[in-house]
């Protein structure tokens, strides 16, 4: 792992699975776009979840790169989106319609996090644009023959869930150390 | 009326977003949902004083209509901002010699997103 403050790449001794170095960075991402909506969601230790039986919305969008492909849905009751919704302060209503595009561009711009963190590792995917459904009594599948990596996040009463189907190389690798030249991270701006 | 911005995005929310960002600072705002809009607005607009511009889009992306409009010579004199989730050095690269003229990664804070355009597009 990479030392914060040397900027000096150490070799794990004992690197982590490709899996898991996926699972960890969509979790991570996962935390920040939930930090940066003004809330805070904790990981269920199982992937239970009782959104199946309710009216949600969901989102989903494919991304594909050389050693690494598959696909990202987000699942979650509509009072989720209203309460992460970044035009809540302002916003006299909420609409069914404004739910299904937050929720795309909340896919959107959580698998761009996701994107962001694989290319500081060596890895680069290109994402497809979101797809939106309301829905009732959804259940989540995998159709790949890759590996459905879910997860569900309780959010105050709430219940979020990420369900990540991806398909790897068997030469995926990741880059030892985070390469922060790779390019501009979430917040960034300057001037060109 | 302060100086006319458009903010070329699919997303409802973004623009939105940007929409009450900018015309609270005095600014006021046209809107594209795609870069086929985007580009048919910003060749049909003779008064906009600057572009928001998201990358990834359907129809056609925001790097896209950079490039179409300056193979045009289109709205050159109107300043560009990508507002995206990418942060490829690459892609940057690509949009800065299309002619963008700032990088924003989202999420974005509205006040970051006001002071841009005023250095870009001047006071509203």
């Amino acid at each position: 792992m990479p030392s914060p403050d040397s900027g000096i790449c150490e070799t794990s001794s004992a690197p982590a699975e490709p899996v898991d170095e996926l699972s960890g960075a969509l979790h991570d991402s996962t935390v920040e776009m939930l930090e940066s909506c003004g809330v805070a969601g904790k990981k269920r230790a199982t992937s239970v979840s009782n959104v199946e039986g309710q009216n949600c919305l969901a989102s989903f969008l494919g991304f594909t790169g050389s050693q690494v492909r598959g696909s990202l849905t987000i699942v979650g009751p509509i009072g989720f989106f209203a309460q992460t919704y970044p035009g809540r302060a302002v916003a006299s209503r909420f609409t069914e319609s404004d739910a299904s595009d937050w929720c795309c561009e909340f896919a959107n711009q959580l698998l761009g996090r996701f994107k962001n963190k694989l290319l500081r590792r060596g890895v680069n995917i290109e994402l497809s644009t979101p797809q939106g459904i309301l829905a009732d009594r959804l259940r989540l599948g995998s159709h790949s023959g890759g590996e459905l990596l879910v997860a569900v996040y309780d959010v105050d009463a709430l219940e979020f869930v990420t369900s990540f189907d991806v398909t790897m190389d068997a030469g995926l690798t990741f880059s030892d150390c985070s390469n922060e030249d790779q390019g501009a991270g979430e917040g960034d701006v300057f001037l060109l | 009326m302060g100086k006319k911005v458009i903010v070329i995005d699919d997303s409802k929310t973004i623009r939105e977003m940007v929409r009450f960002a900018l015309e609270h600072a005095g600014y006021s705002i046209v809107e594209a949902v795609d870069g086929k809009d985007g580009f048919e607005k910003l060749k049909s607009t003779s008064d906009l004083s600057m572009a928001i511009v998201d990358v990834n889009m359907p129809n056609m992306s925001g790097i896209d209509m950079l490039e179409a409009l300056k193979k045009g010579s289109i709205a050159q004199n109107v300043p560009a901002i990508m507002l995206t989730t990418e942060g490829q050095a690459a892609l940057i690269q690509r949009a800065k010699q299309a002619g963008a003229r700032g990088w924003m990664v989202k999420p974005f804070k509205p006040d970051q997103l006001v002071a841009t355009v005023g250095k870009l597009a001047g006071p509203p």
